[in-house]
């Protein structure tokens, strides 16, 4: 792996601006490219207990993009430790781990669980309902995120990565928030909320709702990177719809330190890869590390302030 | 064990040339320069192929890997909807997208045993019959058609299997499970619409065989992340990826569904 590409991310040192999209990846990539050249690894979202998931269907394709409705299927923070987490040892990139919860209380016992586990930080999916806001996202609240965040802050001294929503009213508030309460960088974002229908009128999927990613999420995320970037001193990771070298660029000059990838890699598994192997072509040609790309759009960014 | 050896053996993701494509009416059969990652592929194992022309759908539709008698592969399909009406539009020389093998193969003993198919699942199956026949075994294969209302590609995919020296047998969802009894065999694999499935585990059930089910579902990955390709078993859920070949008795089916 050359250093060019290496980049920081609070104290955590990623070996590649170009990371994984929770839920769209797993070891068995490992099938399909070597897994050390990404910038972390990163599996499918863990709840605190089991979960079976959504019926099918749970995704379409639409709008150029996707919608999904997977409902976080889960084998339970405890299972995950024990089954699960130990096949992730060893990949050489940090291991973060994406995690999911329905209160401020169980989002913490959660955290202190994994804290106890060999794991380089956490994701946590702020993107999900908040059971004692009426199912409200937590990320669509600065109070409702700054709770949950200090809650997991005092539960563990790892990395803590906050994935927002990008249906949040107030975004620079709610990363505020984050920052405020103790979140070591932020991704933006999750899937926006969606519907497919049928011909004749009908959900397409079993959920009858879903999640947007893939291209058409891509326009609306990079404004939020935009915007969020000049209210905060946090590291950003920008997710939707980075396919293509132009995608990653665009975010690393809206001031994000690196990508994440999801949709492109369901529609091929070699997307990060590929995307890896660009990056590296152009810095090589710019004469430029993957450091000096970022924290020229982080400059730009502030000088946009 | 390194992750990738406990994950499993590797996977291509390439753009290919097509060598042909041969379209009748709505059945298509494409001959691709499948790379050395497929040389030892077995009937079962799929792959998943994407048009790379504009306007193409996002993911790549996954198909059956189907022995080619002399020597090589192809992949035997309906076209379904968009992904299956791009690909068939290739033309010898454009480059397609191929992810692949997919899957694990049946493991059906030298004995004749009795194949089940319909349209939607012929690929499978008949990938299944051929490897079967280039190795000098005689099955049983059962064909599902109703008369009332073909499936498009029915005649077409019958002349096809006869052709192929494969004797099918055409059997009207009314008079399945008499076709099916009477063509018992010691071990039976059937890939078709819940209802024909559901007649197989209940022939396998009567006569104690043993067998396999093909199944089919709408994939992302293939790989068995995404979690979207979800299919009901006797208890909780599989993965159809994580196969797609499962032995028999573990699916459920609705016995109620696809019967006419
Ligand atoms: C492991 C596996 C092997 C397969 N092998 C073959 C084969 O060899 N030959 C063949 O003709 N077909 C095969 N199929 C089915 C084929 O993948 C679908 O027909 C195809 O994906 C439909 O895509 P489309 O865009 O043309 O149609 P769409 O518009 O996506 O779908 C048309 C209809 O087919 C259903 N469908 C969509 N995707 C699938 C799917 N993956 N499996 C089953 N139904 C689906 C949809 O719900 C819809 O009702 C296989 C499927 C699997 C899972
Ligand atoms: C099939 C699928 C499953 C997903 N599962 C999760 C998940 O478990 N946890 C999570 O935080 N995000 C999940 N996401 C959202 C992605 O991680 C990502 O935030 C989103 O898809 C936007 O990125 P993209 O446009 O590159 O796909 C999922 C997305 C898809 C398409
Ligand atoms: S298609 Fe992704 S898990 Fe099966």
């Amino acid at each position: 792996m050359s250093a060019r590409l290496a980049v920081e991310i609070g104290a955590l040192t990623l070996p590649s601006p170009v990371l994984p999209a929770s839920g769209t990846f797993g070891l068995a990539h490992s099938r399909v490219f070597d897994l050390s050249r990404l910038g972390a690894i990163v599996p499918k979202t863990v709840t605190p207990g089991a979960r079976e998931g959504h019926p099918a269907p749970r995704l379409v394709e639409a709008a150029g993009g996707l919608i999904n409705a997977i409902g976080i299927p889960s084998v339970g923070v405890t299972a995950f430790i024990a089954d699960v987490l130990p096949r992730y040892a060893g990949l050489g990139p940090p291991l973060i781990v994406s995690l999911s919860a329905e209160t401020v209380d169980s989002f913490a016992a959660a955290t202190a669980e994994l804290a106890a586990a060999p794991i380089d930080g956490l994701e946590l999916n702020l993107s999900c309902p908040n059971l004692e806001a009426a199912g409200d996202l937590f990320a669509a609240n600065p109070a409702a995120t700054a709770r949950v965040v200090a809650a997991c802050r005092a539960a563990t001294a790892l990395p803590l990565w906050c994935k927002l929503t990008p249906v949040a009213g107030a975004p620079s508030e709610v990363a505020r928030a984050a920052e405020g309460a103790g979140a070591d960088a932020l991704i933006l974002t999750n899937t926006m909320p969606a519907l497919a229908l049928d011909p004749s009128g009908r959900p397409r999927l079993a959920n009858r709702t879903g999640g947007l990613s893939g291209a058409p999420l891509k326009p609306i995320v990079l404004r939020l990177v935009d915007e969020v970037c000049r209210a905060t001193e946090l590291p950003l990771i920008g997710c939707g719809g980075v396919s293509q070298l132009k995608d990653a660029l665009d975010y690393f000059a809206a001031g994000a330190s690196a990508v994440a990838v999801g949709t492109a890699t369901l529609a091929r598994p070699s997307a990060m890869a590929r995307l890896i192997d660009a990056l590296e072509a152009h810095l090589e040609a710019a004469g430029l590390t993957a450091r000096e790309i970022v924290a020229g759009g982080a400059l730009r960014a502030a000088a946009k302030g | 064990m390194s992750a990738m050896a406990e994950a499993g053996a590797p996977v291509a993701d390439l753009d290919v040339e097509v060598l042909r494509c041969e379209r009748r009416g709505s059945v298509c059969r494409l001959v691709l320069a499948w790379p050395n990652a497929f040389a030892g592929a077995r009937a079962g194992q799929f792959a998943l192929l994407k048009s790379l022309r504009p306007g193409a759908p996002l993911l790549p539709r996954p198909l059956s890997l189907v022995p080619v008698p002399g020597g090589g592969l192809a992949v035997v399909f309906n076209i379904a909807g968009e992904g299956t009406r791009f690909l068939a539009e290739a033309v010898a020389g454009e480059r397609l997208a191929l992810i692949g093998p997919l899957g694990n193969a049946f493991d059906a003993p030298a004995e004749p045993i009795l194949i089940v198919t319909d349209a939607p699942h012929v690929g499978t199956m008949l990938a299944l019959a051929l490897e079967r026949r280039m190795a000098g075994h005689t099955d049983a294969f059962v064909y599902v058609t109703d008369p009332a209302a073909p499936h498009p590609s029915d005649a077409i995919l019958l002349a096809d299997i006869a052709a192929a020296g494969l004797a099918p047998i055409a059997a009207a969802p009314g008079d399945l499970a008499a076709t099916l009894a009477q063509e018992a065999r010691r071990y039976i694999a059937a890939g078709a619409a819940d209802f024909v499935m559901a007649a197989a585990q209940r022939l396998a059930r009567e006569h104690d065989l043993a067998g396999e089910a093909s199944l089919q579902a709408p994939m992302a990955c293939g790989l068995g992340v995404c979690q979207v390709c979800i299919h009901d078993a006797q208890a909780g859920r599989i993965l159809v990826c994580e196969g797609p070949i499962f032995p028999l008795a573990v699916p459920r089916f609705d016995a109620g569904r696809g019967h006419p």
